[in-house]
Parts: structure tokens; sequence; C-alpha cells
């Protein structure tokens, strides 16, 4: 049983990891978040804490937060840009009060609202990556920490994602030019077969369970259609 | 246990429990509560810190020292969690951290955090850190009615975020718990100011009790 639990937790690491990784490597950065079991921990004190390949401690953030939406027409509403756009680089940095964030950049396939140009580029501004040892409590590690937010999605070199992005962001922005997704995670969906997958973190989410298995381009027709009326 | 389940039937009724893994060891239980936060990671349901042995840290925010928070809100609210003889916790180990800190973090979206390392071996959660964003609950925000919070609302954020440290993850539709947040961010407004809630409520008792229980 011990083992499933860690297969369990292995498998979930997986679908972050292999997807982070090889973003990682197409970004030219190390593969930091392929995951790899340290040595068996041998006793107490001894904790074999789940690592990125690089040997980061991975920190999951679970936020409180502020400007969320409950339904997809506030979805829409708050949408300057909706687009199909397919992942490229990556990279992390950090706030001036020492929050990890990552800026991944997007080229554009097709736009719904907001008139993107295909093959024009995107970048979104989304909280967590890599910290240094020096975290901000506790033990400091000699590896330093990944921090992963539970309510957004992998992304994966190539794959494809519809974004929702605000057309004021309601954060601080810390990159020029960087946009931010509309509520967090709920404003950018992973495309497979043409269908929207959110995050499994989301699927309580009344947005998420709305949009989950619909086809991007009738959501994203569905946006532009909500934005012209109004 | 029995009073256990039912205060929780009343605590959670119309709630469907979901299970990862059946059967038991001594390292793993089934998940009997969908609010689990670990559930997305595959993790056992114990902590793995001295949950009842917190540090606070404190930073200054526009100069003015945030101590206040720590000794008169997130010690409050961290009370229950640490203290309560009617909470359960097990296998509460000496070896992980947990700590709470305030500082300024902008208006980074989010009025609290909680931060969490887990252990692949042992499947549990072994460390946590929570964070307050005065940045944010010093000024109008959504739900606020268009002011900052009071420290009686501070202190409400504190206790949601303690309940992350216990393993619970948000409520989309159980509006008697701290960790309700029904996804479009109005949680805090109903949580904190119009339900005034400053801890722990039944429900949260209930589960965090669930989560905590000895395997069998």
């Amino acid at each position: 049983m011990k083992s499933l639990t860690v297969a369990v937790a292995a498998a979930a690491l997986c679908s972050m990891t292999a997807c982070a990784s090889a973003q990682g490597q197409a970004a030219g950065q190390p593969d930091v978040l392929t995951h790899t079991h340290a040595p068996a921990a041998t006793g107490a004190g001894d904790d074999d804490l789940a690592r990125t390949a690089d040997g980061r401690v991975i920190v999951v953030q679970e936020a409180h937060y502020a400007h969320s939406v409950a339904t997809e027409e506030q979805l829409f509403d708050r949408s300057g840009e909706v687009a199909l756009a397919q992942a490229a680089t990556v990279r992390y940095l950090k706030t001036p009060t020492g929050l990890a964030y990552t800026l991944q950049t997007f080229v554009v396939r097709e736009s719904f609202v907001g008139g993107a140009s295909p093959g024009s580029h995107i970048t979104l501004q989304f909280p967590g990556g890599e910290l240094d040892r020096t975290r901000a409590t506790g033990p400091a590690d000699p590896k330093g920490y990944f921090v992963i937010d539970s309510s957004w999605p992998t992304f994966a070199p190539d794959a494809e994602y519809l974004l929702f992005l605000e057309e004021t962001p309601t954060v601080d922005v810390h990159s020029e030019g960087a946009r931010v997704a509309v509520s967090q995670g709920v404003g950018a969906y992973q495309v497979s077969g043409r269908r929207l997958v959110p995050p499994p973190s989301l699927r309580d989410h009344p947005v998420a369970k709305a949009l989950q298995g619909r086809d991007y381009q009738e959501v994203g027709r569905a946006a532009a259609e909500r934005r012209r009326v109004r | 246990m029995r009073t256990r389940r039912v205060l929780r039937a009343a605590a959670a009724a119309g709630v469907v429990g979901i299970a990862l893994a059946t059967g038991a060891s001594a390292h793993t239980v089934a998940p009997a509560s969908p609010h689990w936060l670990g559930l997305d990671y595959g993790l056992d349901l114990r902590v793995h810190y001295p949950i009842n042995n917190p540090t606070y840290r404190c930073n200054a925010y526009n100069g003015n020292s945030q101590t206040g928070w720590c000794n008169n809100v997130a010690q409050e609210a961290g009370n229950y969690w640490t203290t309560s003889s009617d909470w359960k916790p097990i296998r509460i180990e000496p070896t992980g951290t947990i700590a709470v800190l305030a500082d300024n973090y902008g208006n980074s979206g989010w009025y609290g955090a909680t931060n969490f390392s887990y252990s692949t071996t042992t499947g549990h959660m072994s460390g946590v850190y929570i964070q307050l964003n005065p940045s944010l609950l010093n000024n109008p925000h959504p739900g606020s009615g268009g002011v900052g919070d009071t420290t009686l609302q501070k202190r409400c954020v504190a206790a949601h975020e303690w309940g992350h440290a216990a393993g619970l993850r948000h409520h989309v539709s159980t509006t008697g718990s701290i960790m309700y947040e029904p996804g479009d961010g109005t949680g805090h407004g109903w949580t904190c100011h119009t339900q005034g809630m400053t801890g722990a409520q039944l429900h949260d008792r209930v589960d965090v009790n669930e989560v905590h229980q000895e395997p069998s």
C-alpha cells in the first residue's frame, strides 16, 4: 500500500514533471522538474522530500486568491485576449519581495479576442518557480526550492493552450509586456484533441467544470461573441 | 468513531467522498475526506511537522511592524489547530517545520498562501509555511466593503491558512467552513466579513479529525 501511495504520488508528479522537464530544456534551463527519488529515508528526520531533477525541494502552494470568476460569462468579460497558443520557452524569476514567478512564452496559433496575430508571441506571468536555498523560512536546503501553485496547469513545450488573458491586470506585473491570466489557472486550459483540459486541482471550480471537455473553437467563438455584444 | 461519523454526516451532507486507494497500512489510509489537500499529489493523510510548535515571523510592511499580527492574529488563529482538545492530530513528528509569516508581498492576488513540501517515502506533508499578505489585507479588496480588513478579519484569513496547514483544501459549497471558497474569490468576503468567522468551524473540526485518523 505504501508503494501504491508513492506510485500515485510519482504518477501525479510525472504528469507535471515530464512536461516541465522538457519545458525547461526547451528554454535552455536545467531539467528542473524531472522527479527523482533521493536516497531512501533511513530514520526519523531523514525525510525523502520530493525534489526536482536538479535537487530542489518541491513546494506546493495553495493560495487564497481574490479577483476570481465564478461563471464563464465573467471569464469572457474580463478577457482582453483569448487565443489558442503553443507553449515555447520558460524563465523563472523572483519578485522584489522574494516570491517565485514564471514567465512562459507562447506562440499564438489562433486568436478569438484581442486580435493577436498568428505567429506572434505572448508572455504569461504566473506564480511559482525557482527559489534559492534561502527560502522565506525554515531550514535552508543546499539545492533550494521549486514552488508549484496548485491552481495552474503545467505548460508542456509545444502543447497548445486556450488562454484567457486579463484586459486590466489585477495583480502586480513584474516584467514589461507580460500578461496575466483571468482568475489564475482558471484562465488557462490545455487543448487535447481540440478539447479543453483543466488542471486536476480545479476539478471543483465552477468555470473549469463548465469548460472541461468542450471544443476550444466553440469556447473561443463564444467568448468573441460575448465581447462583441457587450 | 461513531460520534465522529455522525458529526461528519451532519456537517458534510451531500458531499461525496473520494477514495484514491483501498486498504490500509502503517503509512496509508484511504482518503476519507474529499477535502484533503494532498489528493492531487497522492499524499497520505497526515502532516509530519510539529504543528503544536510553530514559529512566527512578521516583517515590516510600509515601515510598520507586523508583530501584532503574529502575536494577536496568527497565533490566536492557530490556537485551535495547535491546542484544541477536540482535534486529534496523529503522527505529528518533530522533524519538519511550520512557520507563519506576514510580509509585504505586494499585489500578489492572494490574501494568504500555504506552502508545503512533502515526502515521497511516507507521502506525508513534512514542512509548511503560511504567508499572510498585509499588502492586500490592509487595503480595500473584493468583499471588504471598500476598506482594509479589521484585526478579526485578518485572523479569519490566518485561520483559513492554518486549515491548509492541517491538510484541508478549499470547500466550494460548504458555507459553514472556514475553508469555504466557491471559486469566484468571494469566500473571504463571506467567511471573514459576512459571517465574521475567526477560527475553525464544526465542519473543519470534523474534517481535520477525519484526515488525521489513526489507520485501522
